[in-house]
Order: structure tokens, then C-alpha cells, then sequence
């Protein structure tokens, strides 16, 4: 009950191990890897820390144990079984073209972005990434730039340079005439030439705009995601030059009724303002049954309303400040589809800490609004649920900051505290609030985001 | 729903003193305090009708009765007289210095910073509480002393969890040793952990005759110092550092005497003088506190790690149980080794052989240093929790002769001394109660002094130079005139100077029924709380971010240029924000204030502040952080 706002609460280390801080920041520990066995796909928990030896033989051989298993991860021998040997050719602006060395009707369906095209669509990576040619009956597999360095920088994919004949192994392959035995009886026929780690870092990353190619800023944040463990795609507006087109209204908003029952509260403010004189008081001298009458009157400043359409829309989003991918959570992977991912579940904008600042209101709105109405839970009301309301808000959107390699996350959320009147409790006795109204009861909230009580909130504050 | 007498404290408006009226028969919970205390959320009255209960139809004759009642006199919302306050031009701030404001103003709706307090005005009740006036009830704390008091808790738990670690680790390494010794007894059967009285003494030979192997004892001193005492113990150089630990024995000597130099230095100043024992006849018959800790030191130097390093210990209560023998040291004084000694002790020490000038300086300097620096401590060890030189409590039958008049100065003009000599003074100046005035005023900024006085009507701001009251439209210029810092002399009235872009968040929120509080010390520029500091923590940090979305704005390329100037804001400025407020688990709240294009001075003085106000846009984005790997699933 104290001065409260002076209550910092700093936890000592022990108490925010693997709580407050970035996990990026955290070390894992390496012990773990030890039982990590090729089959079972169990991230490793992250340890307790040590702050500093204290001497003892245990700790000393804590410390033994993780290097150890560190060398044995490290030094494990990978092994590349013939059958799960993925070759690709790259067919970019440099060298062998895409749309001169490949007909039309071969590459229906792509985007000016897929530029590497691969054998096989074997192995679990193409549950989410490539994309199949439409309309012809000899279909082929083609990964945008950074679907391409992803799986190269994983050791998946062999990344040739194309001559004229690879397209036609390709295909044969995709068509599985072509025996994989066949290839090695055979002398070496003229496939093209390998392609090194550098060179297809070279060749893939660059701007943007840039056909056939992503920027680094991009490519990191998608490698980042892809190895959490997100599906991860490109969102509809990647290119600067798309326009995207705005939501549909046709999301009905969920308590259409609440927008009435608004407008009543504040028709009944219009009413009661009447005259007033130019330089207040906003509170008229008089008599007053309600502490809601007193707040109606000094309502002036304009309240930012949500709405599934905006009425003032704001203009198309700019790059940085733009969707860039679409994420779904892990655990959706099970059911994913490619052709139908389904909405997903967090949009990513990318931004680089260097080159951009903190986004203008303009740019918020434009970003905010390219993202669909996904107001609160409904079922989520009173009172007591409105920090959560408040904190999921009516927009969201990701933001990946990323400062050369190292990415901060944020997300953003259009939050929109005219809609959460506190001062309704005023008027309830003594406005301990425990019931309420139907005043402003429209709301829901999320269950998304922290919720309080969770992560041991307000620890050592009581 | 309450009655009207119980909605309405008149009384808070009127009452001339300070207090916070602890209803004496059947102590309310302190929850029913606050919400008495605190029960008007704005300095504005209402007066709703009785509930009508169905089944009472008198009730209805009740409503009727008060509707009637209050047809006939309506009594105005505002309480009456307003309250009042100064305008301050040069702390640009308002002054609001009558008691009756004060109070008012920080219980409805918790506007002002007391100016000696850190934000509820409560520097006299301190003070009474600090001299002895008033007593301090067990239910009439300060919510300063609370804070202290829980911060105090707070800390001792972690020097206890970190104790508690050291332990483990010393027992862990114990256990190593001790499985050390029994590999070494028997490197065949190392998992035979039989071994007779007799084998065990061979054993320790052998361990000592192998020279590369040190015995876990002295392994074992090099234990992270975890307590304050042990902290300041610790040994300034390197040299010093490999000085003291040539030896086991030497290493407990040297640093009795550092300890004792240090804690217990001559009397240099004034009042440390002057309290001074004045003949060797006041020495009451206890031994320093200081004599503990040469005594565990003479008596326990060999013994094992954790003892040697136990003279600063952070636990007093088992060193004096360890040393004196007796579960009876009623060390209630947090370093224990304050207790009061029994005189059969101190001839112990002060007979004993080695030590003895050491003892001599201590007490000495333990006697002087204790009659001025003598603090009122909880008994719970708040004082080794403070982290402040230990200040052993020793209770003095002798007044102090000096006379009250000096005294009283110095209560007045200086920092009061302790409540022991308060005590003691009262005793002797029991005829003239000490009365000390206020001095302390609360400060409104800006921003909240004019919604206060236009907003709600409830403040009179006053002209220091022609004592009058400030008209709202008057202050509106004033305070806009004013905010600019460096001070201009004649700014040029901006829509974004900065009273305009902070009033506007300010009312907006305020409007909403939020309590607003500065956040400086968040790194933020307002705090939200639902109802105020007391009831609830902050879960909102507010950060504006002045926007100018107007044509206006980029109409010309100067425009343009200062926009740019004002809008950008780094990655790394953002970050470090949010860090801090993520830090201390609050939420970060963007508000965008949308500008709007200037007006000429005759529009503006048409349109009026109200207009005025509504031109501008507040937008809030909410900022979390995204964690990428718990959202995963």
C-alpha cells in the first residue's frame, strides 16, 4: 500500500533464470544434448544457472558434462543417405534465366520470386515450403530465394548452376523415369556446375525488390522463425510494388449490438452537453447523482473508436512497415496444407533497427490496419478482465526488429482505451466494482498475451 | 449502494490537521480504510438517490424524501471553498500549501507530489513519528514506513536464500572432502564407506603428508561473501587480500581489527562529540558488541570454513549461540552481536591475552559512535538489512545533559535524531510538547493543476504577485507559455508545445477515469493506475509520441524538417524504454498524439479551449514484447 510506484521490483538472478529474460540471451544447456537423440524431436529445457565456481567437485563436473556433450553434438557425424540427396539449380537473373530457359507453359503458377527449382519434393521441409507448377502435366517444385538458402545453410539442398539440360533431368526425375542408380553407372553427364555456400548467399540475398532475391534483414528473421519451429510463408503484400487489398468487411464484427449501445452512451453525452462556456470548467457547478454525468462532460478530447472498416482508412502500408510473412504456430503442422494454410496465426513485419525508426502514427495505422479485425475474446467480461481486453486490442501485429543478425520482437496491438470506461465504477458503492452494469459491458478479452498472475507477477511485492 | 451521508465525507474538506482517522472501536480492515479514506475518486461530490429495495416499499418514501430534499437545496459537486493553490513560475508548478488542500487533493483522485515526500505528502506525520509526538499505532503506519519495512523484509530474504545457498555448498564440498578422504582410505573399495575411528586418523595423516592435494578446509575458505558485513569486510587489495590469507589464524585477527577500525571509527563530528559519555562512570556495565566478535575469533580461529568466516556473519543469532554457549542472547538487534553482554563476558574478553588493545579502541569508539547513531530498529534485524555500520543498542540509564533549547534546534533545523534520544529528551522537557510545523507543500504539475482547474473546477490557481485567482483562459496561455524549457521569453504558442501535447494525454486518460502519476522513475512519461498508487500497482507506462499527420505538416520543406525532427525516434531509444518497463512488469502503452495544423490567435481565443482540445488525436498502440519461442505452441 506503500508508495508503490516507487516498488521496483529488480528479481536477483536466481529469480528471472529463463523467466525475464531474452531467451536468446540464455545459454542452453549442453548436458541436455547428450540425451538428445536423432529420434526423438524434444527440444532440450534449458538449465539453472551458475553465477560463478564455488569450488565444488559436483559443479566442476556439471561444467565437464555440458562441454562434453557440447563436443559430441558438435562432433556428431552428419550423414546424407543417398535417398534424401535433394539437388536444385538456380535460375536467377544471373546466368541461366528463368523465364528464357524455361517455357511458359512449364512454369505456370510461380512467382518472380521462385527461382530455384529442385528434384524431389522428399522429406518433411516441403510440407511448408515450394510451390508446384499449375496446368501442365510435368510438374515441378520451385522455393523462393529464402526457402532455397534455408534449406542450403541446413545441408538439405545441393544448389547447382543450371545448364540447358538440368531442367529436363528435373522434370525427369519429378516424373521418376530416371533411376537414381542409373546416374552413377553412367558417366558424368553435363548437369552444371555446384554451387558453394558463398555463392549462394551471392546469389539469393539482396533487396527486396530485387527479382529472385530476399534482403538479409528478411531472410534472418525467416531463418530465426523457420528454426523455432513456426510454419512460415510469404504474407500476399511481400513486394513493395503490391498493392494489398484491404480486409473484407465480410468479418461480421462479433457484438455488432455494443456499437449501439456506444453510440447511446454517447448520444446521451451530446445531449447533455449544452452549452458551454469558452474556458470551462468542463463541470458545470450543480448537483450531480453520478460520478458518469461529471466524466460525460469533460469527455472532449475524440476517442479512438475500432472498427472492422475504418472510416478513415489509412493509406496503404510502406515498406518497412509492412506484412511480411505469415506465421502458424508448431503445433498446427500436423494438419498444415500448404495450398491451405488456414489464417495464420501471428503477421510479421520486418524492420531494420539501423535504417528505420520507430513508426510515425501514419505508418502504425497503415500497418495495423493491413492486419484483420481480430477484436478481444467476447466471452472475457467485466471489469475484471479489463487490463487483458486492453493489452489484446482489436489489431495485432508482429514486429521483428532486426539489428544486424541479432532480432527483437514486438508485438504491436491497435488498443483502444476509449472503449474501457473506468470511471462506471465509480458510481458502484464505495466502486469496489465486483459487479457491473451493462454500461460498458461489450467486451470480451484475450486470454492471449501474459495474463496477470501468471510468471509469478508481483512477485516479492506483497 | 451507500447513503448519502456515507458517499459525501464532508468532513475531509474541512478538517484543519492531518490525520488518518483510525476509527477506534472495531479496528476496520485496513482494505475498509483505504476505501473509506479514498472514497471519492475526483474532489467532486455526488449525491445519487437511496436504492429502492422491492420488498421495503419505505424505501420508496425514502427516495422520494431525498429527492425532495435535494430539489428543494441541491448541494453543488464542488467542494466548497475550492482548493487552492499557488502558481510557482519558477519551478513551473503549483504550489498547494493549506493543509485542508493537501489532503484533499492527494485523497481525491491522488493529484500532487508532496514536496519532501516521494509522492503522498506525509513528510510531518514522519517526523512525529520519528520525534516521539505522536505514537506511531500498529495500524497507523506510514505508507513510508511500510515500504521500508518491506524493502527490509525483502532484503533479509535474500541474504537468507543466499546463506542458504552458501550452506548447501559448503556441505556439498564437506561431502566431497569427506568422500575425498574415504577414496583415499581406500582407493579399491571406494563405495565401502565403513571405515573405523582408528583407519580415519591414518587416513588424515596420509592426506597430509600429499602435498598436492590442499585439505578441503582451506579449499574452503574462499567462499563468496554473501552478507553486507561480510561485503564490507572484504579486503581493498589485492596484497592485503594475500596478506590476510597466508594463515587461518592471521586471516581471523587481521580482519577483527579491520572490522573494528572500520565500524567503530573516533568521534569527529559535533553531536558525536557531544555525546560523548562524559566520565568513565557512565559506562554502563555491558561489554561493546564488538566482543563477540573477538571472542568467537579467539575462541573458534582453526575451526572449519564457515566459522572462520562467520565473524561478519550475516546470521547473528546462531554466532552468539555458537560462542557464548547459551540460547539465551536475546539479540533481538539484527546483528545479534548486540545484544547485551553480561558483565562476566566482558572481563572474559577483556582479561584475555591477545587482543587486548583492540578490545580497548572498541569500546571506546563502539560507545561514542552508539549514543549518537542509535537507530529505532524493528526487532527483526532491519538494521543489518539496512546495510548501515551496526549500531549496537545499548540501553543507557543517563540522560543527556546538554540543555533542551539546543536540542530543540536541532530537531528543527537537522535531520531528528533518534527516537531513543527523543525519548530521553522527553523525559526531561516533558512540560513543553515539541511542535513542528509543516513545512512541506505539495506540488501539482502543469498538466494536472489545469485539469484540476478547468477540467473539473476544483482548484483555484492564485497569482503570487497579485494574490488573485488565474482565469482559465489566462492559465491556459501561462502554462503553455511555460512549459518550454529552456524558458523562453516570448515563445511562439505552438499546437505542439509541450503542455499541449502532455495536457491533452493527461485528460484524455483522466477523462477515462484513469489516476495519472508522472512516470519518470519508469522511463516513461505517465503511469496508469486504475485507482490510485495505494490500492492497485501500475500495469500501464504511457510514452507519447507527438505526431503530425496533418497536410499541414508537410506543406513546405522546413515543415517538413522539423516534423521529421520531432517524429524520429531510434530502435535503440525504444528498446531500452521498453526494457525498463517490461523490466519491472508493467506494459508499455505508444499514445500518438495527432497535431493538428496551428490556428491564428483570434481563432483559437473564438473557438475556446474545449474546441480547441478536440482537434487533437490520441491513438494508443499497445507494446509487448513477442516471444518467439513460448508463442510457438
Amino acid at each position: 500500500m506503500a508508495d508503490l510506484d516507487d516498488d521496483i521490483t529488480t528479481g536477483t538472478p536466481q529469480d528471472q533464470t529463463n523467466d525475464d529474460n531474452d531467451p536468446i540471451d540464455d545459454l542452453p544447456d549442453f548436458r541436455f544434448l547428450a540425451s538428445l537423440s536423432s529420434k526423438s524431436a524434444k527440444i532440450p529445457k534449458r538449465g539453472e544457472k551458475d553465477f560463478e565456481p564455488h569450488g565444488t567437485k559436483h559443479q566442476g563436473g556439471i561444467l565437464e558434462a555440458s562441454r562434453q556433450a557440447m563436443h559430441d553434438a558438435l562432433s556428431h557425424t552428419r550423414v546424407h543417405p543417398p535417398k534424401l540427396y535433394l539437388r536444385g539449380y538456380l535460375y536467377g537473373e544471373e546466368g541461366l534465366k528463368r523465364d528464357e530457359a524455361i517455357a511458359e507453359e512449364l512454369r505456370q503458377g510461380l512467382d518472380d520470386d521462385h527461382v530455384v527449382v529442385v528434384e524431389s519434393s522428399r522429406g518433411p521441409h516441403f510440407k511448408t515450403m515450394g510451390k508446384m507448377t499449375q496446368g501442365h502435366k510435368y510438374g515441378s517444385i520451385w522455393l523462393l530465394p529464402e526457402e532455397a538458402l534455408y534449406l542450403v545453410e541446413r545441408g538439405n539442398l545441393d544448389l547447382w548452376w543450371p545448364t540447358e539440360s538440368s531442367f529436363a533431368n528435373v522434370l525427369e526425375h519429378m516424373q521418376g523415369i530416371r533411376k537414381t542408380t542409373e546416374t552413377d553407372d553412367q558417366p558424368e553427364e553435363d548437369l552444371g556446375v555446384p554451387m558453394s555456400l558463398q555463392a549462394a548467399y551471392a546469389m539469393l540475398i539482396g533487396k527486396d525488390d530485387e527479382r529472385g532475391k530476399v534482403s538479409l534483414e528478411r531472410y534472418t528473421v525467416y531463418a530465426n522463425l523457420k528454426r523455432t519451429g513456426y510454419a512460415i510463408a510469404r504474407a500476399p503484400g511481400w513486394g513493395s510494388s503490391t498493392v494489398i487489398e484491404r480486409h473484407s468487411p465480410t468479418i461480421i464484427p462479433r457484438n455488432a449490438e455494443s456499437a449501439s449501445l456506444f453510440t447511446w452512451l454517447f448520444g446521451l453525452f451530446a445531449e447533455s452537453e449544452k452549452e458551454r462556456p469558452l474556458y470551462g470548467p468542463l463541470v458545470r457547478p450543480g448537483m450531480y447523482r453520478s460520478y458518469n454525468s461529471i466524466y460525460r462532460q469533460i469527455a472532449i478530447i475524440p476517442r479512438h473508436k475500432p472498427c472492422v472498416v475504418p472510416t478513415e482508412p489509412a493509406p496503404p502500408p510502406e515498406e518497412p512497415f509492412r506484412v511480411a510473412y505469415f506465421l502458424w504456430k508448431a503445433s498446427k503442422l500436423a494438419t498444415f496444407a500448404k495450398s491451405n494454410p488456414g489464417a495464420p496465426d501471428f503477421r510479421v513485419a520486418i524492420a531494420d533497427a539501423r535504417s528505420s525508426s520507430v513508426p510515425t502514427l501514419t505508418q502504425m495505422t497503415s500497418l495495423l490496419e493491413s492486419t484483420p479485425w481480430n477484436p478481444p475474446n467476447p466471452d472475457w467480461q467485466g471489469m475484471a478482465k479489463s487490463y487483458g481486453r486492453l493489452k489484446h486490442g482489436w489489431r495485432n501485429v508482429v514486429l521483428a526488429v532486426n539489428d544486424q543478425g541479432v532480432i527483437s520482437y514486438l508485438q504491436l496491438g491497435e488498443a483502444a482505451f476509449g472503449e474501457e470506461q473506468m470511471y462506471e465504477r465509480f458510481d458502484e458503492g464505495n466502486f469496489r466494482g465486483a459487479k457491473r452494469g451493462g454500461g460498458g459491458a461489450q467486451r470480451g478479452t484475450g486470454g492471449r498475451g501474459r495474463g496477470r498472475g501468471g510468471r509469478g507477477r508481483g512477485r516479492g511485492r506483497n | 449502494m451507500a447513503d448519502t451521508a456515507a458517499i459525501t465525507p464532508a468532513d475531509h474538506g474541512v478538517k484543519p490537521t492531518v490525520s488518518a482517522e483510525p476509527p477506534k472501536p472495531r479496528a476496520p480492515s485496513k482494505r475498509d480504510q483505504l476505501n473509506k479514506l479514498y472514497a471519492l475518486p475526483a474532489p467532486l461530490r455526488t449525491f445519487p438517490l437511496p436504492t429502492f429495495v422491492p420488498h421495503n416499499p419505505l424505501s420508496l418514501f425514502h427516495i422520494l424524501f431525498v429527492w425532495v430534499a435535494q430539489t428543494v437545496n441541491p448541494q453543488p459537486a464542488h467542494i466548497t471553498p475550492l482548493y487552492q493553490g499557488w502558481f510557482s513560475p519558477e519551478t513551473r508548478s503549483v504550489h498547494v500549501t493549506d493543509a485542508r488542500s493537501i489532503r484533499g487533493l492527494w485523497e481525491q483522485g491522488f493529484y500532487g507530489k508532496g514536496s519532501l515526500s516521494r509522492s503522498e505528502p506525509q513528510w510531518l506525520e514522519l517526523q512525529k513519528t520519528r520525534t516521539g509526538v505522536k505514537k506511531a499505532a500498529k495500524n497507523d503506519i506510514t505508507a513510508w514506513e511500510v515500504t521500508s519495512t518491506r524493502r527490509a523484509e525483502r532484503q533479509e530474504k535474500k541474504w537468507e536464500r543466499a546463506r542458504t545457498e552458501r550452506e548447501a555448498i559448503e556441505q556439498k564440498l564437506a561431502e566431497e572432502a569427506a568422500a575425498a578422504l574415504d577414496e583415499a582410505a581406500e582407493p579399491i573399495l571406494p563405495s565401502d564407506l565403513m571405515t573405523t575411528d582408528t583407519m580415519t586418523y591414518e587416513i588424515v595423516e596420509e592426506v597430509e603428508q600429499v602435498p598436492d592435494e590442499p585439505p578441503p578446509v582451506a579449499k574452503a575458505r574462499y567462499v563468496a561473501p554473501v552478507g553486507p558485513l561480510e561485503l564490507l569486510s572484504l579486503p581493498n587489495s589485492d596484497t592485503e587480500l594475500k596478506s590476510s590469507t597466508s594463515s587461518v589464524l592471521c586471516f581471523s585477527e587481521d580482519m577483527d581489527r579491520r572490522f573494528v577500525e572500520r565500524f567503530y571509527a573516533a568521534p569527529v563530528d559535533p553531536l558525536k562529540l557531544l555525546a560523548l559519555p562524559n566520565s568513565v562512570q557512565d559506562y554502563p556495565p555491558s561489554a561493546p558488541n564488538t566482543q563477540d566478535v573477538s571472542v568467537s575469533s579467539l575462541k573458534s580461529p582453526p575451526r572449519p570454513p564457515s566459522n572462520g568466516h562467520a565473524i561478519p556473519s550475516l546470521k547473528p543469532r546462531s554466532l552468539g549461540v555458537s560462542n557464548k554457549d547459551g540460547p539465551d542472547s536475546e539479540d533481538g538487534h539484527g546483528l545479534g552481536i548486540s545484544a547485551p553482554p553480561k558483565l562476566e563476558e566482558v572481563e572474559i574478553v577483556g582479561g584475555s591475552d591477545t587482543n587486548e588493545d583492540t578490545v580497548d579502541d572498541s569500546v571506546h569508539s563502539t560507545h561514542s559512535e552508539d549514543t549518537v547513531e542509535t537507530h529505532d530498529t524493528p526487532p527483526n534485524g532491519s538494521a543489518l538489512v539496512n546495510g548501515g555500520p551496526s549500531t549496537p543498542k545499548i540501553k543507557r540509564r543517563k540522560s543527556v545533559r546538554f540543555s533542551p533549547t539546543v536540542e530543540k534546534t536541532t530537531f528543527i533545523q537537522t535531520e531528528p535524531p533518534s527516537p531513543e534520544k527523543a525519548a530521553t529528551l522527553k523525559t526531561t522537557t516533558e512540560e513543553e510538547p515539541l511542535v513542528i510545523r509543516d513545512q512541506e507543500h505539495t506540488q501539482l504539475t502543469l498538466e494536472e493543476a489545469f485539469f484540476l482547474a478547468y477540467a473539473l473546477g476544483a482548484l483555484d490557481i492564485l497569482d503570487p504577485e497579485t494574490k488573485k485567482p488565474i482565469s482559465n483562459q489566462d492559465l491556459f496561455y501561462l502554462f503553455r507559455k511555460t512549459s518550454y524549457f529552456p524558458p523562453q521569453a516570448n515563445p511562439s504558442l505552438s499546437p505542439d508545445d509541450p503542455f499541449m501535447t502532455n495536457y491533452v494525454v493527461y485528460h484524455h486518460f483522466r477523462s477515462l477515469g484513469w489516476v495519472l502519476r508522472s512516470g519518470i522513475k519508469f522511463s516513461v512519461d505517465y503511469m496508469l493506475y486504475v485507482r490510485g498508487p495505494v490500492f492497485t500497482h501500475a500495469e500501464f507506462g504511457v510514452l507519447i509520441l507527438p505526431s503530425y499527420s496533418d497536410s499541414y505538416w508537410s506543406s513546405n520543406p522546413f515543415l517538413q524538417n522539423y516534423v521529421k525532427s520531432k517524429e524520429t525516434r531510434t530502435w535503440a531509444w525504444m528498446n531500452r524504454i521498453h526494457r525498463v518497463i517490461t523490466q519491472v512488469k508493467k506494459t508499455l502503452v505508444l499514445v500518438y498524439v495527432d497535431i493538428p495544423k496551428p490556428l491564428e490567435a483570434e481563432e483559437e481565443a473564438k473557438i475556446g479551449i474545449d474546441a480547441m482540445l478536440a482537434r487533437y488525436k490520441v491513438r494508443e498502440v499497445m507494446m509487448t514484447r513477442f516471444s518467439a519461442n513460448r508463442q510457438r505452441d
